[in-house]
């Protein structure tokens, strides 16, 4: 590479080529992601939030693995039962020797991951900190459990709209014309379905040919559940792309890049895109949490999560049946609620503090 | 004006059409040009009669609504619109860059003025970061930048509007390219600022062999740079020579007009007396407004509007043909 001349034509007099060379590798560049991470580090409340989705994300990854109780071995003769009161724990009995194992089928890596907790810890478990539920679950282990399930339909509905939706949109606007009105009037027709309708239909459907559809395509409710989400969580997000990128297409500055020789691609992916990000990552945040809440809600109608799987919304519908006039069992709705609601304030914290971080106006206001 | 200049850009005949719900607008109607190393072209006109359309229209920067037409378009002897998109694209900032009138607009607000400038040489040219960040720096300090290796970290907002030119300039600049066209370029700027960025491109002439050709409405920039002049209306040159022939003793009757209504910022007398004869003389305009360009022109497009026409402007559009300096038929000085 040295052999290369720096200049190509014509060499600026009077300029001592060592010497600017040295210039240069002495100043060094900061990119706006190395800064913005920094940034986001210095706002506490952002750190703290990131810290703790960080820690759900681990719980949740590694759950069989964890010594908890099982998920769904009932113990009917124990009932409902309260949280542990730290100020009237019985500190030994929190630590006992009665894992029964019962699981339901897990994937080749959860099913490693238990026997991996087998091996380390035998039979040992935590006894239920945060009560159990009227047929004697273990609701820790069930909360845990079910984080999986929401934190996975969040994953799921970002990534669609971050890779379906901001490349659509982007390169529907980008591209304009006749293209941009097929893409359009696709994701329209998509917006056109009534969404819970079609899950119900799809869900029911599910309900029928479960053999057939298990054994042939491997699907079920879950599953089902899943592809709808993904289908449809990209619309809303195309659409705000594509609207930010047709402003921003005839800017100046996209105009003065192509005065400079840069491709379309690299004008779409270097100048629009990243342009677009903050309104993208705004309403990221705001989709992330109304998927949680949706599957939640689908959970609660009995369409989502099927039995004995957990999801927090299923835990909170569950808690809301405990709610009876005879049995005042708060806590069994509570604890699937704060985590609803702590994971989605988290979520806008730092949904808030991405956006302020890549504001390049904001750097020397701090 | 010196013959014996490499001509660089030859265009011949271009015209440049937009369709609009309106029809067909001819925004430029078979402008030819033409400019040689180490020279600037001043292009002149109001507002619409097609100076930057013909700059972005040789430069492949105009929208897919524009069809850009041309008997000639040579760049070094090949012509233009024979080359594909991307070869044509390749290139513009290596062979032709462009300046803009808002370099607040025209940088990507949120990249560092490193990253911008370095984008250019990952187009155009392969090397290391280190050799890219000295010829940023190179480029930054060649345009007046202080202290350019800080400036590489900073964002256009934190810059002034003269640095913010002057980046834009450097970026221009940055991949050695032979021919820079310049779009208002100082019009967003003020006076002070304005003189140093003409100075700089007088400088970049005469070390560098750089053509510029200067879009300007100001007669004041073409009076200070310009090497050559060509007078724009309606789309077509009305008048072109050397700055100091047109400006001295201008050809065509537009142009004339064009410079009486300079205003005169001369003082008569002390500001705080009565004006000394009279009622201070009001600025000199152009009577009427330029042609509804999506109508067809027939005979001499400034005929409406000018006080030396007769029949046979109406009738018949003039040519450069008998008089080289300018398209008239009745040119200041004849009878």
């Amino acid at each position: 590479m040295s052999t290369r001349s720096l200049w190509r034509w014509p060499r600026p007099s009077q300029t001592d080529e060592a010497e600017l060379l040295a210039r240069a590798a002495r100043a060094q560049g900061t990119s706006l992601f190395a800064m913005a991470r920094r940034r986001i580090w210095r706002d506490i409340p952002a750190r703290i939030a990131l810290l703790g989705l960080s820690v759900l994300a681990l719980l949740a990854l590694l759950a069989p693995l964890l010594p908890l109780a099982s998920p769904i071995s009932l113990d009917l003769a124990r009932g409902a039962s309260a949280p542990v009161a730290p100020w009237s724990a019985d500190w030994r009995g929190l630590w006992n020797e009665q894992y029964t194992g019962e699981h339901w089928q897990y994937g080749r890596v959860d099913q490693a991951l238990h026997e991996l907790r087998i091996e380390l810890f035998g039979k040992r478990q935590l006894a239920p900190l945060l009560g159990t539920d009227s047929k004697g679950r273990d609701l820790l282990a069930r909360t845990v459990f079910g984080s999986r399930t929401s934190l996975s339909a969040a994953l799921l509905a970002a990534l669609t709209s971050l890779l379906i939706g901001v490349g659509w949109g982007a390169v529907a606007g980008f591209v304009g014309g006749r293209l941009d009105n097929l893409m359009m009037r696709f994701v329209d027709l998509l917006y056109s379905l009534p969404f819970v309708f079609l899950v119900i239909f799809l869900v029911t459907i599910v309900a029928e040919y479960r053999s057939e559809l298990e054994a042939g395509l491997g699907l079920d409710r879950e599953s089902v559940f899943f592809i709808v989400l993904g289908c449809f969580y990209w619309l809303t997000m195309a659409r705000i792309v594509r609207a930010q990128v047709l402003s921003l297409r005839t800017r100046e500055f996209v105009t003065a890049a192509r005065s400079l020789g840069a491709s379309d691609t690299r004008i779409l992916l270097t100048h629009i895109v990243p342009n677009t990000l903050p309104v993208v990552l705004v309403y990221l945040c705001l989709t992330v949490p109304s998927v949680m809440l949706f599957e939640a809600f689908l959970s609660f109608l009995g369409l989502g999560v099927e039995p004995p799987r957990v999801s927090w919304g299923l835990l909170a519908a569950e808690g809301a049946e405990a709610l009876t006039p005879l049995s005042l069992d708060v806590w069994l709705i509570l604890v699937p609620s704060l985590c609803i609601a702590l994971t989605l304030l988290a979520m806008n914290v730092i949904g808030d503090s991405i956006r302020d971080a890549l504001d390049p106006r904001m750097v020397n206001k701090e | 004006m010196s013959a014996e200049r490499r001509t660089l850009l030859e265009v011949e005949g271009l015209e440049v059409e937009f369709r609009t719900p309106r029809g067909r607008v001819q925004a430029v109607r078979g402008l030819d040009l033409c400019v040689g190393a180490g020279e600037i072209l001043a292009i002149v006109g109001e507002s619409g009669s097609g100076k930057s359309v013909a700059q972005l229209a040789i430069m492949d920067l105009l929208p897919d609504s524009a069809s850009v037409r041309a008997r000639r378009m040579h760049w070094q002897g090949q012509e233009l619109s024979s080359l594909s998109r991307a070869q044509r694209r390749a290139l513009c900032g290596r062979e032709l860059a462009m300046v803009f009138q808002d370099p607040l607009s025209a940088l990507h607000p949120q990249l560092t003025i490193g990253r911008q400038l370095s984008e250019v040489l990952e187009v155009h040219e392969r090397l290391t970061r280190v050799q890219v960040r000295a010829r940023c720096i190179a480029a930054l300090a060649e345009v007046g930048i202080p202290s350019p290796e800080e400036r590489l970290r900073a964002y256009p907002h934190e810059l002034s509007g003269g640095m913010r030119q002057r980046v834009m300039i450097a970026m221009a600049l940055i991949a050695s390219p032979r021919l820079l066209f310049a779009d208002e370029p100082t019009t967003a700027l003020d006076v002070t600022v304005q003189a140093q960025i003409l100075e700089l491109f007088r400088e970049l002439c005469a070390r560098r062999g750089l053509a510029i050709v200067l879009v300007t409405h100001s007669l004041g920039v073409v009076a200070r740079v310009a090497d050559r002049v060509q007078v724009m209306y309606a789309g077509q040159a009305l008048e072109r020579g050397s700055a100091e022939e047109v400006l001295a003793a201008p050809a065509h009757p537009y142009t004339r007009a064009l410079l009486r209504s300079v205003p005169d910022a001369r003082i008569e007398g002390d500001a705080h007396s009565e004006p000394a004869a009279g009622a201070p003389a009001r600025l000199a305009t152009i009577p009427g407004q330029p042609p509804d360009l999506a109508q067809p022109i027939r005979g001499c497009a400034f005929a409406p509007r000018c006080e030396r026409a007769s029949e046979l402007c109406r009738r018949e559009a003039p040519r450069f043909a008998p008089n080289p300096r300018a398209a008239c038929h009745h040119p200041e000085g004849s009878a």
